[in-house]
């Protein structure tokens, strides 16, 4: 056999050259230019990462090329990663302008301010393997705004949540900021995803209303998870009683914001999560803390003491904790406005035993409530493993470091 | 069987190679077979692969032959290319295109990596028509097709990362 040219060899080692080249999208571009049969070699491997940013001053360079072409519906089958950033009536431009069908699309990250339930389904289904033949998403991650001036947020409701099932079994990673789900649809999802690696819910800016985050009702944890392979676990839990809370909250009294039931009861439902968590060994990150947008202007306007996870995993002993021993190869434990009782002295122990690598996360209230300590001093506190405060409110945290809640748990 | 054990190869015209045992291990493809079947006493055919390229190939599992990191070499595709790597990889056009295809065959992944990465740094950085030059390869769209593809791959929607 005599080769001469690249395009003499068989197809796969072709695809292969070119695949080396995908990274540089000047290069594969240029390559599409040379000839007919370069062309069919690389215009695939061109079309495999698309992304577009609208910008609402401008006519969208995505729909005036697309529309000018159609080349969006001659060569969308081929896009394997597609990032969008746009506002519902784009994205109801690219679904029209798009195929029926992504059968490569494998990863969507889509950003800005998209609130059709129906929209995000219908691309859900067009790169779904039962509807749109395609290969099934390994990787979502929406981060979308309201929409108009009263922030209508999606969330994953109707016809998308039943879109998004189409993919349990292929998907990798699912990181949604702000779109909602319910517990319910959580728990769903945890105990159908056996490859998923990655799954984030945690909002990274609260927006002052508490009331927008997913969380997991620890009430819905029933079934067995299938993401044993779990890295980052990323999701309030709550809806467990806390029995043993007796100081004011916020100046009110404390049944205004902590469920109450019997010992018994709260016991159960901390064993019932921490025995699903066990199962994670794999995991690296486990972020169930509250997350606020410092550099929000209304930051300084909320009454955190109210917003704060009453409803959590006590993270303590007592509670169960030791369930959690199998969790070796923990690097971030982030509980963050969590009134949790990790810190004390035998917990502290037991987390430099079991979670070696572990940097726990917590938040110092910081108010005036701060009375006995726990620990004796510093140098007890250092010999722990590593440990840090997040002080949302004041730099004189090493005064603050045991406050009052920690102590009731 | 004996570390110091050869192999006899017979390259498409029929040509016999005899190699060291550990070198023809270099090879996925021989490496399975021989432990598979054992040393059959008798020479192993490659079809597919002719005697120029086979010593080329030969040369090249020969000097990496006690490099520890083998199998991961070329595993980075942005690393540079070591310098006796890049020598041996100066071959006209035909020679590489078949030194991709044997190394496939014989199942070398670093030698497939290093042949198919030198393929792709020839592209790098050229305008379509310098990579026409390179490859010797003519034109054949006419000015309105390639207008059509430039229109097509409007360059700021397909991702330029």
């Amino acid at each position: 056999m005599h080769l001469t040219s690249l395009t003499d060899l068989p197809p796969e080692l072709q695809l292969i050259i070119a695949s080396l080249l995908e990274d540089d999208c000047e290069d594969i571009y240029s390559c599409t230019l040379v000839s007919h049969d370069w062309h069919s070699i690389f215009n695939p491997i061109l079309w495999r990462k698309v992304r577009n940013y609208w910008d609402s001053g401008e006519s969208s360079s995505l729909v005036s090329g697309a529309a000018s072409t159609g080349s969006l519906r001659k060569y969308g089958r081929h896009i394997q990663h597609l990032q969008l950033e746009c506002l519902t009536k784009d994205f109801e431009e690219f679904l029209t302008l798009s195929p029926r069908r992504f059968s490569q699309l494998r990863s969507i990250e889509l950003r800005g301010r998209v609130d059709s339930d129906e929209m995000i389904a219908d691309l859900l289904l067009r790169c779904s393997r039962r509807h749109g033949g395609g290969v099934g998403l390994r990787r979502l991650v929406f981060d979308l705004d309201g929409c108009g001036g009263h922030g209508e947020y999606f969330g994953f409701r109707g016809k998308s949540i039943d879109a998004l099932m189409e993919h349990v079994s292929t998907l990798e990673e699912f990181c949604v900021e702000d779109p909602w789900i319910s517990s319910k649809e959580i728990q769903r999802l945890l105990r159908s995803t056996p490859r998923l690696q990655v799954f984030n819910i945690l909002s990274q800016e609260r927006k002052g209303r508490i009331d927008h985050g997913s969380w997991l009702d620890a009430k819905d944890v029933r079934l067995k998870w299938a993401c044993t392979s779990l890295r980052v676990f990323g999701c309030p839990i709550g809806g467990i009683p806390c029995h043993d809370i007796d100081r004011e909250i916020s100046e009110g009294p404390v049944s205004t914001s902590v469920l109450k039931s019997s010992h018994r009861k709260s016991l159960a439902l901390h064993r019932r999560v921490y025995s699903q968590l066990a199962r994670l060994t794999n995991l690296q990150e486990l972020r169930m803390g509250i997350l606020y947008d410092t550099q929000n202007d209304n930051y300084h306007r909320y009454n955190k003491e109210l917003d704060r996870q009453y409803d959590c995993l006590a993270m303590s002993l007592e509670s169960g904790l030791d369930l959690l021993r199998g969790l070796k190869n923990l690097q971030i434990v982030a509980l963050e406005d969590m009134e949790v009782g990790i810190d004390a002295e035998d917990e502290l122990k037991w987390v430099a035993q079991h979670w070696p690598k572990a940097k726990i996360i917590t938040t110092d209230i910081g108010t005036d409530q701060d009375t006995d300590s726990v620990l004796s001093g510093d140098e007890d506190r250092s010999s722990y493993g590593e440990f840090e405060h997040e002080d949302d409110y004041d730099d004189d945290s090493e005064d603050d470091y045991d406050s009052d809640f920690r102590k009731v748990m | 069987m004996s570390a110091h054990s050869q192999i006899l190869l017979t390259s498409s015209e029929g040509t016999e190679f005899l190699i060291d045992r550990d070198i023809a291990d270099k090879s996925m493809l021989l490496k399975c077979m021989l432990e598979d079947i054992g040393e059959i006493g008798q020479a192993v055919p490659l079809p597919n692969v002719s005697g120029p390229i086979l010593t080329k190939v030969i040369e090249y599992c020969t000097h990496h032959r006690d490099d520890p990191n083998f199998l991961s070499a070329n595993d980075d595709v942005t690393a540079d290319i070591d310098e006796w790597d890049l020598e041996y990889c100066k071959v006209d056009q035909g020679t590489l295109y078949e030194l991709i295809l044997a190394a496939n065959y014989l199942d070398i992944k670093p030698l497939m990596d290093l042949t198919c990465k030198t393929v792709a740094n020839m592209i790098k950085a050229k305008s379509p028509e310098e990579i026409r030059k390179t490859f010797n390869i003519t034109n054949d769209f006419t000015p309105e097709e390639e207008d059509q593809v430039r229109r097509e791959n409007g360059k700021d929607w397909v991702d330029e990362h």
